[in-house]
Order: structure tokens, then sequence, then C-alpha cells
């Protein structure tokens, strides 16, 4: 990373980067304190701007919401662990029992998967496809749809893109992990919700992740899976 | 961050203390003490979304998903590492800048020229009584800033824009608007913090 990746400190405190950003920069955050107090004072500082732009809620809200919270209920703080890593152990298995999974390791095959203008530098895909141990792992739906993972180990970087995805039900995500060597499922990222033809950087260890699913959720924000994959990347 | 979740002189800051309580209550199930945490943020969080999102629709759906949010993850609060209050803005911001985000994705949108962006509210905005004291102090804050500093700082915060836009919209060149953004928020937390000391 560029050395001057503490100067996204405030960035970040106010969601002023790119997912692909926001992941690098997380990844910092991990092993610098120095960051992670900062982005705490500042976020301290961002949320105090919030009394600028108080306004009355229509009255309507709260009961909306009241009713919402009424069908659920708080998640405790330390049985989502456990809950991961049960699921774990059935991911292990689909990912052995599933004939779907094709690893092709160092296959530099350039892709038209993405349209997006010229990035003024190379994206975290392009520079993966460039690693000497570039790895891509690629699952194809019934509907012809393609899912790949593009993992450099060297780098610690991931990219999970799409083809023609369809997208997920009404109402619900797409919610890629990263599997631990321990077997912890780490949220890498939900996908955009026309995930159609996607690139996403994976935030998380990349480098020591053992492989990768995706899972249709209604919170993109869940901690653990919550569902069965509907794809699963082998990285062994 | 002791330093900045202490509040300055003045009217008491409704409940600082009383979020840090409503949450720990929320994390045990307490769906009274939902009700009244609600009641505390609702026209800051509402406010703020729909700052952000502009759709008063989509903001209320937003505001919803924060709730939510807030309810399931309550356990998940950190009294260590952060107040209350800031944790609860902060998943509301985040969750108002996924969404025009993620719509402007969908839409294929030029963030650039899409929308016209506001200035940091001054006078026009609906305030809550029992805040107006503090938004006097924190626009108090923000007048310590450069005129640069406080757009960038707006851009991003009430804008949703990411600093390489900031920097294309500010004319500024392009890695300098990520700083303009840190030492603007380095700036209204000094000032928000030297002022009650």
């Amino acid at each position: 990373m560029t050395d001057d990746i503490h100067s996204l400190s405030g960035a970040y405190a106010v969601d002023a980067l790119t997912d692909a950003e926001r992941a690098a920069f997380e990844e910092h955050l991990e092993h610098c304190a120095a960051c992670r107090d900062e982005v705490d004072s500042l976020r301290e500082a961002a949320a105090d701007l919030s009394l600028l732009s108080a306004e009355e809620p229509p009255a309507s809200l709260r009961h909306d919401v009241l009713r919402r919270v009424s069908t659920v209920r708080p998640e405790p703080p330390r049985l989502a662990d456990r809950r991961a890593r049960r699921r774990t152990r059935t991911w292990l298995a689909g990912v052995a029992a599933a004939a779907v999974v094709a690893a092709g390791v160092g296959v530099g095959v350039t892709q038209p998967w993405q349209d997006t203008s010229q990035a003024p530098q190379l994206t975290v895909a392009e520079r993966i496809e460039r690693a000497d141990d570039a790895q891509r792992i690629s699952v194809s739906f019934d509907d012809g749809s393609v899912a790949t993972v593009l993992r450099s180990e060297s780098l610690n970087r991931a990219v999970i893109e799409t083809s023609d995805m369809a997208p997920p039900p009404e109402g619900q995500h797409y919610v890629v992990w990263l599997q631990e060597p321990d077997g912890q499922m780490h949220h890498a990222g939900a996908m955009p919700a026309d995930a159609s033809d996607a690139s996403m950087p994976l935030k998380g260890d990349a480098a020591a992740a053992i492989g990768a699913g995706i899972t249709i959720e209604s919170d993109p924000q869940t901690p653990e899976p919550t569902s069965e994959p509907v794809a699963l990347f082998s990285f062994t | 961050m002791s330093h900045l979740t202490s509040v300055p002189s003045g009217p008491e800051p409704e409940g600082t203390d009383l979020a840090t309580e409503l949450l720990r209550r929320c994390a045990r199930d307490d769906d009274v003490a939902f009700a009244q945490l609600y009641d505390l943020t609702a026209p800051r969080v509402f406010g703020l979304v729909r700052r952000v999102v502009r759709d008063p629709g989509q903001a209320e759906e937003v505001t919803q998903e924060v709730y939510l949010e807030l309810w399931r993850h309550a356990s998940r609060f950190d009294a260590g590492r952060s107040s209350a209050l800031a944790w609860v803005f902060t998943i509301a911001h985040r969750r108002a800048v996924d969404r025009v985000r993620s719509a402007e994705a969908a839409g294929k949108r030029d963030v650039v020229y899409g929308h016209r962006h506001r200035e940091v509210a001054h006078d026009a905005t609906s305030e809550v009584v029992q805040d107006r004291w503090e938004a006097r102090r924190v626009r108090a804050a923000l007048e310590t800033l450069t005129p640069i500093q406080r757009k960038a700082v707006d851009l991003a915060f009430f804008g949703g824009y990411t600093h390489s836009e900031i920097a294309v919209m500010l004319d500024i060149p392009l890695g300098t608007a990520k700083t303009r953004v840190r030492d603007g928020l380095i700036r209204l937390r000094d000032a928000l913090g030297a002022e009650g000391s």
C-alpha cells in the first residue's frame, strides 16, 4: 500500500472512500492503533455535524420502526462465533462434494468482465492478474451466469467478478464470505444491488483464507451467513 | 476519545450517558429502551439520512434499516471505543451513503454533475428545539475550518461523495481532497473539544 495510507483516516471516518479504498484501509487499521484512534475521534466529531441536519421524522415512521423491531431479536454477542464455526464444516463438505469448482492457478486469461472506463491506476483485479501466483476460480450456474474469484496470496488480495449474474430475490443481497483457516466466516462484502456484471474487492485476509462463498442475505451487513451458500470457491 | 465525548458547558447534552444505557438495555432485548432510544435520536438520524439520500421516501426506508441494525447489533457497541451517539450516527451515515452509491451504480448516474450540492446548513435547517444550542456550538466550530476544508467536509459528510469525486467537484488535485477532509475534521474535533474545557 502507499506510504500515505494514514491520510485516508478522515475520508474513511465519513465514508468518503470507494469500496476498494475502504477495504485497503480496513486492512491497514487492523495493525495501526494510531489510525484506529484517529478514526474513532473523527467520527465523534462528525457525529456532532448531524445536529445541523436534524429534522423531525414523520410520526408514522416511529410506528413502522417499532413494529419491525418487534419481529426481530437482538443478536447475542458470543453465540455468533459458534454458529459460524458450525456452518463452516457444512461449507467445507460442500466444497468437496460440489463438482462445480474449477481451479486454475496462474491462468492469466483476460476477460471483459468490466466495462468501466479506464481507471487512472490498475484495478485490484488487474494487479492480481499480473501477480505470479494469481489464482482464478470460477463457478458456473445453471442459467449460464458465472462468478469468479481472483486471488493472489502474495498481494493478499482477492476480488469477485460476476458475469450475467441473476439479481438476488427482491429485498435480498448477495454477500461474499472469506473462510479463514480456523473455519470462521469473515464478511468480505455485499455485492452491489446490480451485481449482474460486477467486480468487487473482498475485505479481509485473502492470503490466509482457504475458500470463499456467496450467500443470499436479507441483511447485507449480517455478521455471519444465515443461509446455505449458492456458490463455493476453494483456494486449496 | 474521552475528550470528545465530554461535552462543554451549557445545556446538558441530551443523554450521552442515557444513550449508552439505552443501548445496553437494547442488547438485553428491552424494547422499551429501544423506543426511548428512537425518541432520543430519531430527528438526528432521520435528518442526517434525509440530507444524504434526499428523497423522503428513501430516507424513511434507510432510517428503518438503521434502527433495525441498531437493535440487532446493540451488543456490539463498545463504550470503550466510542460514545453511543457517535456509534448510532456512524451506522446511520454508512447506511445512507451505501444507499446513494448503490442507487447511482444502478442508474449509472454521473455523480459529479448529477446533482447539486448544498452548503452546510446555516439558518434554513429545521432544528429540533433542544438541539439548537448544540447546533450553534457546532457551527461555531465549523467556522474554524478554512473554506475549502469546510466544503470538503460538507461534500463528504452531507453529500456522501468520495474524496476523488470531491477533488473533481472542488477542482483540486486528486490527492488533496482526502487531506482537506481529514484536516477539516481534525480542526472540527479540536474546536469542539477545546471549547468546553
